[in-house]
């Protein structure tokens, strides 16, 4: 299947090490991301609380190949949800 | 009320309802166990080595369905527990792992016993916390059990630098955890199950597979329900061995590269795969491509990435397997599947896979099935990995869940001795047996003291062969007899047993295997017997690494014979 660009929206807790176990999902089967950006904080109400924040990875794979991922990555406890937006129409 | 971090570690186990620790000392969790004798209610069994530990854990999780729970220290102890947690991680069994870290001013300074053990077992835990603030690790506890043993279980980290035991805290258990990333579903969708009800109602050749997430879920009369008022086979991965009664007029057994060869054909010719808690597993499967070709497939799982994650599903629910099944059972129909039944009756007359050859030998698969004769099948078997474990999980019936406790996924030699060792802890009233290999003893054989000093009545089978038997028998298969670094010498068993003071027999003959194993079972305490086995004996039927479910190999009469021609066999997962 054709390796195409897919960008993947996450939004996760704002903690130490959420970026390590979203890349060790892609590092271990070998998934070169292409980019990785991290978007600011949205502050919850309660202040005890972390907040949130979205992160968005670009990798190149079939969508076979991504759509596995994607679900290992929402696996994460620290990870809210994880969109495909590369599949979305434009808007 | 203000409590030390130590305090607060243990007062939550307390709540949470911990009665065992399987741990070790070391420098920086002296402050921990300097607390312990606080905690009376809190039973600590001193282990030999951590892997011991978080194999023990692991045992006695399973066989009680508990949390399990293991303690070490920083550096070594910590990564002493890798194979342990990597363990308890692929076969889905709920447990904390407690570490010691060097104290926080020195992390990331490669001090004395410091290792990055939350970035070590980052991919081999559900969850992991490195705890930097004493106010944190009561929260920290209670989300590290709600993740252990809720949604798909597995093994959750708490690593706590040696300062944060000194610290003090005000202490309240939280009755609440809150984790936004953390939703197990556990309600399949109505919708799909309409449509698996319809695909069950049409089938005409239906078969169960059912693993170790129905035993989780506690699922057993559920999916008994299910086989009996749809007449549908019953086959079981081999984690999921004891969810449904291997007695039972519908259990066609063990499916998978070393299952039954009426199971795999059933799984072969089926035109509707309900798979029940399980993941499709490369030893279930054989080569995908060859999986159950005429079927449609139906997943039940609880873990949204195991769907369609091997196999092509056509209906998957994602949820909890009992939920899910009492909503399924309402909408299925009473069914008769005589033809069906009857085909797989003369596959199992045809294959009788559970026929032990006639020999004046000592053969191991006779042992294990005279084990299951003296016990009745009352009675826990934990295994270690290789030919032993599958002549365990064929010979012996197992008919209730969490009676058969082995390591599926990983596969790791050395789990035997020590998982039994946690399940008679777990469960002192129930007999256990701990079934293992020559080699495999030989990798966690310390914890022989550990069962002397706890007391715990653990008898020992050791099928000795002298080989690591299961890659000796690959080699012999597939590589012509090319015994490298297989052959294995080994002490004087039953010298070693006597040296931890504990009884022992060596077995070289048929007609004493009997009454050694009555001896066993009639001694009080622990008891090893050592049985010199017929030193190349295979495990049959064998489905060979790249083959299909129905191309697999019988028990030879005097060569194996592939049911199909597969002299052709393509690279596989070794």
């Amino acid at each position: 299947m054709a390796a195409t660009k897919h960008i993947l929206l996450a939004l996760v807790e704002d903690k130490p090490g959420v970026l390590n176990r979203m890349a060790s999902v892609f590092r271990r089967r070998g998934f070169n991301i292409q980019s990785v950006n991290v978007l600011e904080t949205i502050e919850t109400e309660d202040s005890e609380r972390p907040g949130l924040t979205r992160v968005a990875i670009v990798v190149a794979g079939s969508a076979s190949m991504v759509g596995p991922v994607r679900k290992q990555l929402e696996k994460i406890v620290d990870v809210v949800k994880v969109s495909d937006i590369s599949t979305r129409d434009e808007v | 009320m203000k409590l030390t971090g130590a305090q607060i570690l243990f007062q939550g186990m307390v709540e949470e309802g911990v009665e065992v620790i399987f741990g070790i000392p070391g420098g920086s969790v002296i402050p921990l166990y300097d607390t312990l004798p606080q905690y009376p209610q809190l039973r600590h069994v001193l282990v030999r080595h951590e892997q011991g530990a978080a194999h023990a854990a692991d045992g006695y999780a399973r066989a009680t369905g508990k949390v399990g729970i293991c303690l070490a220290t920083s550096g070594p102890g910590a990564t002493n527990l890798v194979t342990g947690l990597a363990n308890a991680f692929l076969d889905s069994v709920p447990m904390v792992a407690i570490t010691g870290q060097v104290a926080s001013s020195f992390i990331g300074k490669d001090a004395f016993q410091e290792t990055d053990t939350t970035g070590i077992t980052l991919p081999i835990t559900k969850h992991n916390y490195l705890v930097l603030d004493v106010n944190h690790l009561a929260g920290i506890i209670k989300q590290s059990f709600h993740l252990a043993r809720t949604g798909r279980p597995g093994p959750v980290l708490i690593d706590i630098p040696r300062n944060i035991f000194l610290e003090h805290a005000e202490f309240s258990y939280p009755d609440q955890v809150d984790l936004p990333g953390y939703k197990p579903i556990l309600q399949g969708h109505p919708a799909q199950i309409k449509k698996a009800a319809k695909l069950i109602n049409e089938a005409e050749r239906p078969v169960i597979i059912a693993g170790r997430g129905t035993i989780i879920a506690q699922a057993g009369a559920e999916l008994k329900y299910l086989a009996e008022t749809t007449q549908t086979p019953v086959v079981t991965t081999l984690l999921g061995i004891g969810c449904f009664p291997e007695h039972h007029v519908l259990s066609y057994g063990m499916a998978g590269m070393h299952g039954m060869a009426y199971a795999n054909l059933a799984i072969d010719k089926a035109d509707l795969i309900i798979a029940v808690g399980m993941r499709f597993d490369d030893r279930l499967t054989g080569r995908i491509s060859g999986f159950a070709p005429h079927a449609r497939v139906v997943h039940i799982d609880i873990d949204p990435a195991e769907i369609g994650k091997n196999v092509h599903v056509d209906v998957p629910i994602v949820g909890d397997v009992k939920m899910v099944l009492q909503e399924l059972n309402k909408l299925i129909n009473s069914t008769q599947r005589l033809k069906w039944i009857e085909q797989l009756e003369s596959w199992r007359k045809e294959h009788p896979s559970l026929e032990i050859r006639d020999s004046d030998g000592l053969l191991p698969q006779y042992v294990v099935r005279q084990i299951y004769e003296a016990t009745q099948g009352d009675a826990i078997i934990a295994t270690g990995v290789g030919q032993h474990q599958m002549w365990a999980a064929q010979h012996f019936y197992y008919d209730k869940p969490n009676s058969f406790i082995s390591s599926g996924g990983l596969g790791a030699m050395g789990f035997g001795l020590p998982a039994a060792m946690g399940a008679k802890i777990g469960q002192p009233d129930t007999t256990v047996w701990c079934i293992d290999g020559d080699g495999g003893f030989q990798m966690t054989i310390q914890e022989l003291a550990t069962i002397v000093q706890e007391n715990a009545a653990v008898k020992i089978a050791i099928l000795n062969n002298g080989y690591l038997g299961m890659v000796r028998q690959w080699q012999e298969l597939f590589y012509k007899r090319h015994y490298v670094a297989t052959p294995i010498s080994c002490p004087d068993f039953v010298k070693i047993a006597e040296g931890y003071c504990i009884p022992g027999l060596k077995i070289t003959n048929k007609k004493d295997v009997i009454p050694a194993i009555k001896q066993a079972m009639d001694h009080q305490g622990p008891f090893l017997i050592d049985f010199m086995v017929e030193p190349e004996e295979n495990v049959y039927p064998m489905v060979p690494p790249g083959a299909g479910l129905a191309e697999l190999l019988e028990q030879p009469r005097k060569k194996a014979k592939a049911i199909t021609d597969s002299n052709k066999l393509p690279v596989s997962n070794i």
